[in-house]
Formats: structure tokens, C-alpha cells, sequence
């Protein structure tokens, strides 16, 4: 009887435990007319439990509320009363804790072996392949393709064919497309190449771009009667087809490039500061769009460095190489910070780079490397100084 | 792993400088934390401040696997989530927990391993609609939305093919929640 009794209680008791998912859910989706009510037992159940739910209530409004205060550990360490620790320093106990210490040592070390093969990976063992040629095409409907680099095949859009093979992409416009067009009724393409990616691609116009990871790239089918206009996030690098009643533009955010005919390279990646465009031949103008006035001519070997956010241009005669090899196939650093480094590599091996040793970040290193080989090899060069070591965990690369 | 091999020892043989250095290079942060499960400024004081008391008075039975920042951390969860149970709120799904990893929003914890790993485990145990819109809430970055007006793209479309793993964050959370990217 009692014991029937005891598990009653014991019932009811557990009944009025509550999980947190259901208020978890109360704020961030919604309950059940079941779950509901198994709330409100809970709240109704005592008066702290119903503070505890005004607190969150609070902190749902208001983010801020639990980041208000800060803590003073000053402040707490003081009220901290430790007892004080007399360790006992026998010579019996010293060869105890020898051997002891060797056991740990040996436990340790087979501990450090199994994390190895595990989890986390010293740099020898970093094997990350380089990008590859793919993209995704984003047609004028709105349907999706992904590009392989070893299948041919042959896209139809209303004005044009492309052509897909080889890894690039190729324009040829047809009849229909051949009209002339106002602003109006351009079609647009997209292609978005993701980390780990290049493309190529020639515009209807003629046009050669090579586009780099981690990019989009949107552009007409066809060219409008007056001017060639795209859009560009990421890098590429641009052979633009000489025309000189048609300028080619290039828009980044409020960035724009124009130009008649002449090759370039153009970066702009959204978690970068600025944005660089580094003439080859020919000239261009750059612009920033909110000012008419601030526009500025560039010449080859030159570069223009758009800060983002004084809106403010530089140009400095630059070693070109620098920054067009990975076109080619190359890495060529000059000077270059190691976090600067990092996130060219990043992009391309598709992995993340943490500085846990934050001085690393500005040692400059020198290098002509090959873009096509496995990032090890990088590694190793820029570890040869035994400033820096690298060990890996998933698709992420710490630096100590 | 070396360097914290050398505090617990340190820590063991009774060196309070080493204990307090230890001390103030977390306790500003692990009160956020705790206090995430809390919301109790003072009640989230005395839960961190007794879990370094514990870790002063028990470091010769304590055993740290990888790091002192993931034990205290895990500590302070436990110890907090003893708090709640007085309240009779259990965590079955370690709910509490994520939340408080990801608003407490320390810059460097994602350099501990440990840690991070523990959050894939917590990620992969949540039932899908949950992992969904912790996804959303706290991964999805708000340039998604602009470059998708700036392109004329579907937001799926840019997630999917070009945000997938931007962070290192990300590269854990999408071995958590791959199904995301499915549809």
C-alpha cells in the first residue's frame, strides 16, 4: 500500500519535471495544445519557476540583457578564500611519483598517438587537394546546372549557345540574340564558383574572363547595344575584346571598372577591406559609383587599392606577377603577411585557417609555388623558418 | 596540451599564482556562460567561483583530458544545470547548453578542439527541426540576403553553392546538420 503510495508521489514528482525543449520550442517555434499545458503545469507548479520563464521572457526581447554585465574577476579573486596547499615532499614519495610520472608519460604519449590518427593531424599529414575546375551556371529561368570539367556538353539560352567544354564556358550568340536590345530585355546568366573552384568562361562579346574561387560572376547573354555591363563578387581575371563604341564595366558593391579593351585583374571578395584592380595592358578607369568626380585612370603595372569603407582610391606601381599568377597556375607571394596568405589558401583548398599564435599573422613570406599541388607542400615551405607549425582538425588548420 | 599538462601540475603542487592567472583569464567569460543558463548575475558567480574552488581543492583527482579551458567549461555547465534542476528543468538535448556556447560568443574557443567537438555531438543529437533553426539563427550570414538582391539569386542558391563552409564553424556544423543543403 505504501509502496503503491510512494510511487504515486514519485509519479506526480516527475510529472512536474519539465524538459527544456518545451520552452526552447515556446520561444523558437510552437507547442502543442499537450506540451502547452505540460508548460503551464510547470509554471503553475512554484513561484521560482515562473521567475526563472520571465528571465527568459526577458532575454528573448532583449539580447543584450545577459551581455550587460560584465563580471570583475579583480573583484572575485578577492573574495576567493583558498586553503593554502602544503604538498609533502618525502624521498619515498619522490621515486613514487618518478615512476608514476613515467607511467604518464608512456600513457601520454600512446594518448597522443591515438589523437593523431584520430582527430587532430600534424602537418606532415595535412592532405588537402587543390581546387579543381567547377561551377555552378544559373540560367536566365532560373535553373540550375553544375558544370563538370570533363563533360562536353551544349546549353541552349534564348539568344545564345554555350558551348561547356574543357572547363569553359563559351557564348556564341545566335539569331534571336542578334537583334538589337535595349536595357530593357537583357537576359542575364550567372555562374558561381565556389572554394575549391576556377572556371573560365568567354562572354558573347568575345570577352575571356578567368574566374577565381569563390566568386559570382553575373553578365548578359548578349551585350546590350550601348554597353557591356557585369557584375562581379570574388576575383577574376579580365581579356576584354576590344570595342571601342561599347565599354566593357565591371560593378563590384560601389566599385566599377571600365574599360574598352585591355586585360586586368579585378579582386573584391566581400571579407576583405578593399578592393584591387591590377592593370596588365591597355587602360581603365575606376570609379567609386556615388562620386562621378572620383574617377581615376590607371596604368598598366599600376594598381588601384578601393578602400571600402573611407571610399578613398590608392594607386602604387606593382610587381604584377603578384597578383595574376593564379592564373597561371602559380602562387607568387612578395612580401606577403601570413594571414594575407592564408586567405588566398583558403580559398583555394577550401579550408579555414585559425592563427592561435596571433604574431604569426604578420611574418611576410616570399614564394612562387605551385597552385596545382596539395597544400602539404605549401606547408612545408612556409614552416621551413620553425616560426610556425601547422596541425589540422576537420577542413581547419591552426597555426601555433 | 603540453602547457596545460604544466598548470595542473603547477595547480597540484599548491602554486596559487599560477591558480589565479588561470582564474582571471576566465572567470569574465565563464560567468557569461553560466549566466546563459542562469540569468542570475550573483547565482552565476557562485557557480563559477565554486567550481574553481572545487578545481583548487580536488586538482590531484581531476583528471584533464585536453584542456583546463574545456574542463572548467564543462564544470560550469554541469554545476549549473544542478541549478536548474532545482527548478526541475532537465536538458535532454543539451539545448541549453548550444545556446550558451553560441551567445556567450567567446572569439577563441573555437580553437579548442574539444570544445568544438562537443558541440557536433550536441548539433547531431538534436531533432532536425530544432538543428534547423539553430542553423539559422545563429550560421546564416546576413551578406547572404544582399549578394542574393545584388545577383538576382535565389538565397538557397548562394548558401548552398558558395557560403558552404565560408567559416570553420560552418565545416563542423554541416558534417552536423549536411541535410540542410539537401533541398
Amino acid at each position: 500500500m505504501t509502496c503503491a503510495l510512494h510511487m504515486k508521489i514519485n509519479f506526480l514528482l516527475m510529472k512536474e519535471d519539465i524538459d527544456y525543449s518545451l520552452i526552447w520550442k515556446y520561444f523558437n517555434t510552437s507547442l502543442t495544445t499537450s506540451e502547452e499545458k505540460e508548460l503551464t503545469d510547470w509554471l503553475e507548479a512554484d513561484n521560482r519557476h515562473l521567475q526563472y520563464f520571465e528571465r527568459l521572457k526577458e532575454k528573448h526581447k532583449q539580447k543584450i540583457n545577459t551581455d550587460k554585465y560584465t563580471s570583475n574577476s579583480d573583484h572575485a579573486w578577492r573574495n576567493m578564500h583558498l586553503a593554502p596547499k602544503h604538498p609533502k615532499r618525502n624521498i619515498w614519495k619522490i621515486g613514487i611519483a618518478a615512476s608514476i610520472l613515467l607511467i604518464v608519460a608512456t600513457y601520454f604519449g600512446h594518448n597522443l598517438l591515438n589523437q593523431k590518427s584520430n582527430k587532430i593531424v600534424i602537418a606532415e599529414n595535412i592532405l588537402f587537394e587543390p581546387g579543381v575546375k567547377k561551377a555552378t551556371l544559373v540560367l536566365n529561368n532560373g535553373e540550375k546546372l553544375e558544370l563538370e570539367s570533363k563533360k562536353d556538353t551544349l546549353i541552349r539560352e534564348d539568344e545564345a549557345i554555350i558551348k561547356n567544354s574543357n572547363s569553359e564556358l563559351n557564348y556564341e550568340t545566335n539569331r534571336k540574340g542578334e537583334r538589337k536590345k535595349s536595357f530593357e530585355d537583357i537576359q542575364y546568366n550567372t555562374l558561381i564558383v565556389p572554394r575549391g573552384g576556377e572556371y573560365n568562361l568567354i562572354l558573347s562579346d568575345g570577352t575571356e574572363v578567368k574566374i577565381n574561387s569563390e566568386s559570382i560572376l553575373r553578365y548578359p547573354v548578349v551585350f546590350e547595344e550601348k554597353q557591356r555591363n557585369i557584375q562581379l563578387i570574388g576575383e577574376a581575371f579580365f581579356d576584354v575584346k576590344t570595342d571601342s563604341l561599347r565599354p566593357f564595366i565591371v560593378t563590384s558593391a560601389d566599385h566599377t571598372v571600365k574599360v574598352y579593351g585591355t586585360s586586368f585583374n579585378l579582386k573584391s571578395y566581400g571579407n576583405e577591406s578593399y578592393i584591387a584592380t591590377t592593370l596588365v595592358e591597355g587602360k581603365v578607369t575606376v570609379s567609386n559609383n556615388s562620386e562621378s568626380s572620383s574617377e581615376q585612370i590607371l596604368q598598366p603595372g599600376y594598381q588601384s587599392i578601393y578602400k571600402k569603407d573611407s571610399g578613398e582610391f590608392e594607386q602604387h606601381k606593382v610587381d604584377i606577377r603578384q597578383f595574376t599568377a593564379w592564373k597561371d597556375g602559380r602562387f607568387y607571394f612578395r612580401n606577403m603577411t601570413l594571414e594575407d596568405i592564408t586567405l588566398v589558401l583558403g580559398r583555394w583548398y577550401d579550408v579555414a585557417f585559425k592563427f592561435r599564435n596571433k604574431d604569426a599573422k604578420d611574418l611576410t613570406f616570399n614564394g612562387n609555388l605551385k597552385r596545382y599541388d596539395n597544400i602539404q607542400s605549401i606547408l612545408n615551405q612556409l614552416g621551413k623558418t620553425n616560426e610556425i607549425t601547422f596541425s589540422a582538425y576537420d577542413k581547419i588548420i591552426f597555426v601555433d | 596540451m603540453y602547457n596545460d599538462k604544466l598548470i595542473i601540475n603547477e595547480i597540484r603542487n599548491g602554486n596559487s599564482i599560477v591558480f589565479e592567472k588561470v582564474f582571471h583569464e576566465h572567470y569574465n567569460s565563464l560567468i557569461k556562460f553560466a549566466n546563459q543558463f542562469l540569468l542570475d548575475n550573483k547565482i552565476s558567480e557562485d557557480v563559477v567561483q565554486g567550481v574553481f574552488i572545487y578545481f583548487w581543492e580536488n586538482s590531484d583527482s581531476i583528471q584533464i583530458k585536453t584542456s583546463v579551458k574545456a574542463y572548467l567549461y564543462q564544470a560550469v555547465k554541469n554545476s549549473s544545470l544542478n541549478q536548474l534542476r532545482a527548478l526541475k528543468i532537465r536538458d535532454k538535448y543539451q539545448l541549453l547548453y548550444l545556446e550558451a556556447m553560441l551567445e556567450t560568443s567567446e572569439p577563441d574557443w573555437m580553437n579548442d578542439c574539444e570544445i568544438v567537438e562537443s558541440i557536433k555531438q550536441s548539433l547531431q543529437q538534436l531533432p532536425k527541426q530544432m538543428c534547423r533553426i539553430f542553423y539559422k539563427k545563429y550560421f546564416q550570414e546576413q551578406s547572404i540576403k544582399e549578394i542574393a538582391k545584388e545577383m538576382s539569386l535565389s538565397e538557397n542558391t548562394i548558401k548552398v553553392q558558395l557560403y558552404k563552409g565560408r567559416h570553420a564553424i560552418r565545416q563542423i556544423l554541416e558534417l552536423a546538420t549536411s541535410y540542410f543543403f539537401i533541398f
